[in-house]
């Protein structure tokens, strides 16, 4: 399937929010959604969720022989799939353009950092060792798939626990299966985290956005994703777009960025924690029965919750019950829309709602009327705040 | 945020829940005239639900099934909003949120006669009536009768705002006396287009204003109509303090 084209209406819209500093979810220009991590049964399975962007993490592993230019070190691959479940427009087997990103972020971030010990994974040095394989599924695209991926492949290579394993002395090795000894934790030095900013260029000026959501993601003009860790290094700098930044702002991103990743990186290792403490205590992993909220729980939930956290005065119940309104409905002649009264068209049968107290009345008092509205309108507003 | 069953709202009657092929009602050649809307389908004497959801009956004896459901399903005289693709020949080709794309001849616009056509961009807003809509061929759209009265307004003015909800909301939406749209009438002026395939143009004076109307009316997806219409007002002040 084709994606459903982005009219001229909402792409304007956006921006216009945007230099009004809105966004369309009410968050802040630097404010992230919410994240949540659960873990499957197995060890080594994980989901992240960043607001409606859900994927999921599973790590295998398998013994090998090494490569020979490196006989101590295991073997560590990522592999993304999109899968049409996520979006419509995604179609299996067919890589495109948001593949090679994604992978490309995962494999600078992952492997390339080596913030996984691979020398811990060699079992016989030149002969065997454990290949670590990630294979992330995107099963939701609501915006920011980078993110998300990073953080769910990080938490379960960070959950995985391999078999363990014994060399008898002529060199035959035997893994044992989980029930017959304990498997043994992977060892991640570092945590590393990414961040996605984006950018968008209006008039002569830049805004930044982090954590763009679908619609934001199909307008931007370009973003920058960091990807680095708590310790102050970064792993990767990936700028695809059309955005040409000064180093001052692409310094300020990451300054930025360094701010959030200690946060990020707790949580990971927070979460990671609690579930393997859980696990040892002998409580039976639940799996992923809890997460299964849809998304109309999750909307409600965040609504419910930004309704709470802001609003502490009391809000004024209009005076008018709703009844009488209905029947000045009813007198209302529908006119033309008031906003571009510079037109004169003939009048357009528009479902128009205008403020109370509107009398029938001859075009002429059309511009005075609606002014006395407006400033009914500021009126009773101010009073709120 | 089910209706309870044997509620009357304003002339509808909610009667219970159907799942596809439950029998609904037995016609008897005594029985008084009856009319079957969407959802139920007539077989020999039987008449069957076909989709899942509440079965309604209105004051005329009109029984109905109503679902939730997202994908649109194009109908033959209903106003729908569309997105431009492209020009091919005369027409202009639409994306209706349904799986085929729609046409529409760049004459069946106001005042657009064949010396004086109608000039639409890719990526422009349209409101107007599915003229013909059937399985086998492709919607076509019109702005204007048989009878050259306006049916649709054509394209849309600049500005405002599009988004999509669900196709029961947008019923609920249409109706100008909703009580949820009187509320926020209110405190903003605003001027609202709702299209059957679910898709929503709003527009009023402030950026501010239009993005608290499209999160009130998405907030309809998560609760019921009363649960709304206490939380428009938090939200409405919850926006003014970003100012």
């Amino acid at each position: 399937m084709k994606e459903v084209p982005l009219s001229t209406c909402e792409r304007t819209s956006i921006v216009s929010a945007l230099q009004a500093g809105l966004r369309y979810d009410n968050r802040e220009f630097l404010e992230v959604r919410d994240i949540t991590l659960t873990f499957g049964k197995d060890y080594g399975c994980c989901t992240a969720t960043i607001g409606q962007t859900r994927v999921i993490a599973q790590v295998t592993c398998e013994v090998v022989e090494p490569r020979p230019s490196r006989p101590n070190e295991g073997k560590l691959s990522v592999a993304v799939h999109l899968s049409p479940m996520a979006a419509p427009h995604f179609e299996p087997g067919r890589g495109n353009d948001l593949v090679d990103e994604l992978q490309l972020i995962l494999d600078r971030n992952i492997k390339e950092s080596r913030c996984l010990d691979l020398e811990s994974l060699c079992i016989m040095a030149d002969e065997s060792v454990w290949h670590l394989r990630v294979d992330v599924t995107v099963l939701n695209h609501a915006g920011n798939l980078g993110d998300a991926c990073n953080i769910a492949s990080v938490a379960a290579l960070r959950h995985f626990h391999r078999p363990d394993v014994t060399v008898e002395e002529d060199g035959r090795v035997t893994v044992h299966t989980l029930e017959e000894r304990e498997p043994i934790p992977t060892f991640m030095k570092k945590v590393p985290v990414c961040l996605t900013y984006a950018f968008f260029i209006v008039d002569d000026y830049c805004y930044m956005l982090m954590d763009p959501s679908e619609k934001e993601e199909r307008v931007m003009s370009g973003k920058l994703i960091v990807g680095l860790n708590p310790h102050g290094e970064i792993t990767s700098l990936v700028f695809p777009g059309r955005v040409s930044l000064q180093k001052e702002q692409i310094v300020s991103c990451i300054r930025n960025a360094f701010s959030k990743a200690k946060s990020s990186a707790e949580m990971v290792q927070k979460a990671v924690d609690e579930d393997i403490e859980k696990r040892k205590s002998l409580i039976k992993p639940e799996g992923f029965i809890n997460c299964l909220a849809s998304d109309a729980r999750y909307a409600r939930q965040r609504i419910m919750r930004k309704i709470k956290t802001t609003s502490k005065t009391e809000f004024k119940i209009p005076q008018e019950p709703v009844e009488d309104l209905q029947e000045s409905m009813d007198e209302i002649q529908i006119k033309f829309d008031p906003f571009d009264s510079d037109e004169v068209t003939t009048p357009m049968k528009v479902k128009q709602h205008t403020a109370k107290k509107v009398k029938v009345s001859k075009p002429r008092e059309v511009a005075s009327e609606s002014e006395e509205e407006e400033e009914e309108g500021k009126l009773t507003s101010q009073d709120l705040q | 945020r089910a209706a309870k069953m044997g509620t009357n709202i304003g002339g509808v009657e909610v009667l219970r829940v159907v799942l596809p092929g439950d029998e609904v009602l037995q016609l008897n050649a005594d029985k008084a005239d009856i009319s079957i809307g969407p959802g139920l389908r007539w077989q020999e004497n039987v008449i069957c639900a076909t989709r899942s959801g509440l079965l309604k009956k209105t004051s005329k004896n009109l029984y109905y099934v109503d679902t939730h459901q997202k994908r649109y399903i194009p109908n033959a005289k209903e106003f729908v909003i569309g997105i431009v693709i492209k020009k091919t020949g005369n027409n202009y080709i639409i994306d209706i949120g349904a799986s085929d794309k729609a046409t529409i001849s760049e004459l069946v616009f106001e005042n657009s006669s064949k010396k004086a056509r109608k000039e639409l961009k890719p990526g422009d807003l349209i409101f107007g009536q599915i003229l013909v809509a059937n399985k086998n061929i492709e919607p076509e759209l019109v702005c204007i009768d048989v009878f050259n009265n306006l049916v649709g307004i054509g394209s849309l003015p600049d500005g405002g705002i599009m988004f999509t909800l669900p196709l029961h909301i947008a019923r609920l939406i249409v109706n100008p006396k909703n009580s949820l749209l009187l509320m926020i009438a209110q405190k903003i002026k605003f001027m609202l287009l709702v299209g059957f395939n679910g898709r929503v143009w709003v527009k009023a004076q402030k950026q501010k204003e239009m993005v608290t109307i499209m999160n009130c009316l998405m907030m309809l997806e998560v609760m019921t109509l009363e649960e709304a219409k206490e939380n428009i007002y938090r939200l409405h002040t919850s926006n003014s303090k970003n100012f």
